[in-house]
């Protein structure tokens, strides 16, 4: 067995327009940077984009790639002019934004992974988050019914890799890694090292193979949240 | 405001402090208490931020993406497991930002008037999770408009979820009766907070000037 592809191309060969990918990362961290570039190069079209916030759908808006964003940010939350290059496509129709709070967006994903198909939460109850929604009482408290979220892809960021696919992640880069990691038809890692079957610990495993399907060698490249960029 | 949150803080207990001006908090905890901080994208017990960008891990951040470090006796872990501690009801408090807080305690955090993008974030998770929250936010908006509403007129993140707001002008805690004046900042009079808040406020028999 050999998950690990040759290169940022090959990994993301077969996402076509239309797909639903996840993107992991959170912040500065985590972000599935390299294989989003590629897919940003490969010029591949009207996708949904499901993620924590901008700097994970910023690439797929400002280049008119996404059809939808689904995620806990759908505003930009330290530089106004973003917020308005998202909220202008939005107003001309080009683009359909879904804001879901943060941990609903991440049971909603170990949901799909899981093989649950929706499950109840009192959060949202009263607000637009629980809008239109079934809802059922539980021990007198009002939950509303959220549906597990599926995908074509998720791209995801490691650390260390093995060809099987299993994958450890640097402190928070845990983040949305972790839960999207299985939760697509076909998960893409790209890490900072490929190293030997055996290499990483059993007990240092944060993500297991069964959920990776392709491995990829790519720098870390770091994106802060005010704009700028380093390697 | 930051300095009074912090006097919110009480040895032993586990606290969220949301995104952007309640992370200000963070620098203002006593020294000689034990608190442990949670940052939603997934850390417990974390500290400071890192103002020097050589020492900067990007995967070392709080959740407002700032560089921080982790204090001996951290945890890390995702974001399932992060919001499983805070929808579980396993934070003691949580401090978040707003826009408008109602009478009734409802919040308004996270859209502004009139646009479809916005950012709800961690927001309405940990207001209906944490087991207290207290709003940290300028008594008026820029327009000089009283920010604690009889209704909110943004949209809600969350209701009756608010315990006690903290803004630069008092003190006010949401009891069954209403909203409560407690304190008053220095050189405020109960009559200047009154007036710049919509619904009436009951004041405290016990009131007093803020102390930090």
């Amino acid at each position: 067995m050999n998950k690990v592809v040759a290169n940022l191309a090959e990994a993301i060969r077969d996402i076509e327009d239309g797909a639903r990918i996840m993107v992991g990362g959170f912040a500065a961290s985590g972000g599935a940077n390299n294989l989003v570039q590629a897919l940003i190069e490969k010029g591949t079209k009207d996708l949904t984009i499901i993620c924590t916030g901008s700097p994970e759908w910023m690439p797929f808006v400002e280049n008119d790639r996404a059809k939808k964003v689904i995620s806990g940010f759908t505003s930009h939350s330290l530089r106004p002019e973003i917020t308005e290059v998202i909220e202008t496509k939005v107003r001309a129709g080009l683009l359909e934004v879904e804001t879901v709070p943060h941990g609903i967006l991440s049971e909603r994903i170990r949901a799909s992974k899981a093989g649950i198909p929706a499950f109840y939460t009192p959060i949202g109850v009263g607000t637009v988050f629980g809008e239109g929604k079934e809802t059922k009482l539980f021990d007198g408290e009002e939950c509303v019914l959220e549906r597990a979220i599926e995908a074509d892809f998720a791209l995801i960021r490691g650390h260390f890799g093995d060809r099987l696919g299993n994958l450890t992640c640097r402190f928070v880069a845990r983040n949305r890694n972790t839960e999207m990691a299985g939760a697509a038809t076909v998960t893409i890692a790209e890490v900072e090292e490929v190293v030997e079957v055996g290499d990483i610990d059993p007990e240092r495993v944060d993500i297991q193979g069964i959920y990776v399907q392709r491995v990829v060698k790519a720098p870390k490249i770091v994106k802060w949240l005010d704009g700028h960029e380093a390697v | 405001m930051a300095l009074r949150v912090a006097k919110e803080l009480k040895d032993g207990m586990y606290v969220n402090l949301g995104f952007g001006l309640p992370t200000l908090t963070s620098l203002f905890i006593p020294e000689d208490i034990d608190i442990i901080l949670h940052a939603e994208n997934g850390m417990l017990r974390y500290a400071g931020v890192i103002d020097d960008e050589t020492q900067a891990d990007a995967d070392l951040i709080n959740a407002s993406g700032q560089p921080t470090s982790l204090l001996p006796g951290a945890a890390v872990f995702d974001l399932n497991e992060s919001f499983t501690m805070i929808r579980g009801g396993h934070l003691d408090l949580a401090v978040l930002g707003a826009y408008q807080v109602s009478e009734t305690g409802d919040l308004a955090n996270w859209q502004l008037q009139g646009y479809h993008v916005g950012g709800i974030g961690g927001a309405i998770e940990l207001a209906q999770g944490a087991k207290r929250v207290v709003v940290a936010m300028e008594h008026t908006d820029k327009n000089g408009k009283p920010r604690i509403v009889k209704q909110c007129s943004l949209p809600l993140t969350a209701r009756r979820c608010v315990n006690t707001i903290i803004t630069n002008l008092a003190y006010i805690e949401l009891e069954g009766a209403g909203l409560v004046l407690k304190e008053v900042a220095p050189g405020i009079t109960p009559e200047e907070v009154q007036a710049n808040t919509e619904p009436d406020l009951i004041i405290s028999e016990d009131l007093s000037e803020m102390e930090f």
